[in-house]
């Protein structure tokens, strides 16, 4: 019997051991720690409003974007890490009317992520909670292939309703191009500096 | 003779145990020589488990209500025990512990400090204070594994009769001091490393890696002392480890063929260290130029009004000058400097107060190093450690902005050079750091400050998101030093405008 209540010690010790601090995701990346092994979680689901699908429409001009909350996603500082978050991620569908047809620019709908794949490649992410409650500040990467493109922006989004249909205001913001290491590619190119392709300031429109 | 050896090999584990305590915080050894030593780091916790040498430790604070805290700090005194390094070692039946002592930062006594428990014969402690007045370049040929010959002329031993803190005090200013000169013969091992250890297994000659054993075998020892009453006294080794205070003893207890060698990894590391370096790139001595500090001020004057990053590589040149490189590319957000050369001591470079129209939008430049500046300040590194450079564990570089100076220093060598190796050939990583980078310190910082603002004017916006993109600096870094590492320490320098000088402190570990 004492064997038992001393395994049954055992287990509880380890299990505690292991165990990780959650912190209200309000609270994230505070300098007092805990530093690891800790989970922000969205505990008063403040992500929750802004998960679903979202339309602009224009004339020439089509972006759909899905957000869905991933919990206890693997965040902080890359594949090493034991910070966990709870953030949106998302889909993007993007198309612009060249020469009388619809031109897909992006479609991240069609790719399958597995596992750590997803975390890093999602071109929108975050938590990071606004002023209020009705705003939420993500992190834009554009997608691309060329060596020396990292372009980022933060996407500042803002829940409305308008004429009890709900809305959210999409401004992207202080675009940024990191550079990292030397400024040239391995054959030599210089940096891909050009310009963002989805639009700066759209006003979303909930479809689902 | 029994009583004789006992004195010899306490002795011997004496000497151990301040070589390896001289090197700070950032000591390594791969073992010794003598397999009948045990020679390990433990921790506060551990001590608490051997009640009479921690009593012994707890002796030495004056606030006994810090007596819960890790690495102990006596507020009277400003200087702290380090506690989560404590090196014990252990010989058949006798031991001792060593603990390092960090000045305060300001309070720098241009020394290294140890105390050093030594255990008698009826179980108590005897407590000495170890002074070791190494420089530089005594710490650098440490660190390369090399012997110091004139190790006993630069180390002084302050036995503490009463271990507390007024004993303390009065060793140090005069009650009484001791020298100890001893002989060693010094000699190299080349020492495979352990198969388990990786890379080893099969090779051949010349492609197996070894390690360097460096053997200190003790010949002799004399010492002598010196009271505030004037008294001198000359002895052996014996009659110190025995209690008394000295009085015409014969010296030369030679204990040839015992040995013991530590491999020791020596670093200027500590906060004060690195502040002491600090001060010397950064500020003036009356009637002394400084050519370090003068390129802070040309680029210091441009902050204000440059709309694109400056910044210059400088180099040490020949009899104590400096020259300096200006970057091969640079722009509004961005300096590149080329590869670093052998002299290359310190990179300086200012985030402007600028900003650019792109989009229609204004973009400005944060006053905080950015994720940028860690990769190329650890790929200056990687760089420095291939070529072995003299001054690379002094490397600094400089960030100037409206905020003041912050400065970069390695902490960690092998996480810095990490870092460096991994950043380019992992772009997920890339993606991770300089991502999560712009939403911890620049938006957080910007959201914290309109929370703060609450409809204030534009100026106090600005002035409140400076005060708090720092803050989510300072909280992302320690986040990212702690949970990924990167082995690199952060400062904040602050222009005192009474002295003219800046003022240093340490904003992340």
């Amino acid at each position: 019997m004492k064997k038992y209540i001393s395994i049954i010690f055992l287990l509880n010790f380890i299990v505690a051991a292991s165990q990780e601090t959650i912190v209200p995701l309000e609270e994230q990346y505070r300098s007092e720690g805990p530093y690891t092994n800790v989970y922000f979680k969205d505990v008063s689901g403040y992500l929750d409003p802004f998960v679903g699908t979202w339309e602009y429409s224009g004339a020439t001009v089509y972006f759909k974007v899905n957000f869905y909350k991933l919990t206890h996603a693997r965040g902080g500082f890359g594949l090493y890490t034991t910070i966990f978050e709870d953030e949106l991620r998302s889909f993007i569908l993007y198309k612009v009317l060249e020469n009388g047809t619809w031109v897909t620019k992006y479609n991240t709908f069609t790719i399958i992520f597995i596992g750590d794949e997803e975390a890093n490649s999602s071109s929108i992410r975050g938590n990071l909670l606004g002023v209020t409650q009705n705003e939420i500040n993500l992190r834009y990467t554009e997608p691309t292939t060329h060596c020396r493109r990292l372009k980022t922006a933060a996407l500042e989004l803002e829940l409305f309703e308008e004429n009890g249909i709900e809305k959210l205001k999409w401004g992207r913001r202080r675009p940024k191009n990191n550079r990292l290491g030397t400024g040239f590619c391995p054959d030599g190119s210089p940096l891909d500096e050009s310009n963002f392709i989805i639009p700066k300031d759209m006003v979303l429109t909930k479809v689902n | 003779m029994r009583a004789k050896r006992t004195v010899l090999k306490s002795f011997i584990i004496f000497v151990f145990s301040f070589l390896l305590l001289s090197c700070e915080d950032d000591l390594s050894f791969a073992g010794t020589k003598d397999n009948d030593m045990s020679v390990r780091k433990i921790n506060l916790s551990e001590l608490k488990h051997r009640p009479k040498a921690y009593e012994k430790m707890l002796e030495y604070m004056s606030d006994s209500s810090n007596k819960a805290r890790k690495n102990i700090y006596n507020g009277k005194y400003e200087f702290t025990i380090d506690t989560d390094n404590i090196i014990y070692i252990e010989k058949e039946d006798y031991h001792s512990y060593t603990f390092t002592i960090y000045s305060d930062p300001g309070n720098d006594k241009g020394y290294t400090e140890n105390l050093f428990l030594h255990l008698l014969p009826d179980g108590s402690y005897k407590a000495f204070l170890i002074q070791y007045n190494f420089d530089k370049e005594d710490l650098m040929q440490m660190k390369k594994g090399n012997a110091m010959p004139d190790l006993n002329v630069k180390t002084v031993f302050y036995p503490l009769p009463d271990f507390d803190s007024d004993s303390v005090l009065q060793a140090r200013g005069c009650l009484q001091s001791m020298s100890v000169s001893c002989t060693y013969q010094v000699t190299v091992d080349k020492v495979p490393i352990p198969v388990e250890e990786g890379d080893n297994v099969g090779c051949d000659e010349p492609e197996c890696l070894y390690d360097y054993i460096y053997s200190y075998t003790l010949v002799g020892c004399n010492y002598s002392s010196t009271s505030c009453g004037g008294m001198e006294a000359t002895g052996s080794i014996h009659d110190m480890f025995s209690g008394g205070s000295g009085g015409g003893g014969n010296g030369g207890g030679g204990n040839g063929g015992v040995r013991n060698g530590p491999i020791i990894g020596i670093s200027v590391s500590n906060d004060s260290g690195h502040i002491r370096e600090l001060n010397k790139i950064s500020n003036r001595v009356p009637g002394v130029p400084n050519p370090l500090r003068e390129r802070i001020d040309v680029l210091a004057s441009e902050v204000g009004t440059a709309l694109q990053e400056k910044g210059m590589e400088v180099r040490r040149g020949p009899n104590g000058t400096y020259v300096h490189v200006l970057p091969f590319q640079s722009g509004f957000d961005y300096v590149s400097f080329g590869p670093p050369s052998i002299t290359t001591v310190l990179y300086l470079h200012i985030h402007h107060n600028g900003t650019i129209q792109e989009e229609g939008q204004d973009v400005g430049i944060e006053p905080v190093p950015s994720d940028g500046d860690f990769f190329g300040f650890a790929r200056a590194y990687d760089f420095l450690s291939e070529m072995d450079a003299p001054d690379k564990d002094n490397f600094t570089s400089i960030i100037i902005s409206r905020n003041g100076l912050y400065a970069m220093r390695v902490e960690d060598p092998q996480k810095v050079i990490d870092l460096s190796v991994n950043i380019p050939n992992d772009k997920k990583m890339q993606e991770a750091l300089g991502g999560k980078f712009e939403e911890n310190v620049t938006e957080k910082g910007r959201i914290e400050a309109k929370k703060l603002c609450n409809g204030c004017s534009p100026t106090a916006l600005k002035a409140l998101t400076d005060i708090e993109v720092e803050k989510a600096f300072i909280d992302h870094i320690k986040y990212f030093n702690k949970d990924f590492g990167s082995g690199i320490k952060v400062f904040k320098g602050v222009l005192d405008s009474g002295s003219g000088n800046y003022i240093w402190t340490k904003i992340i570990d």
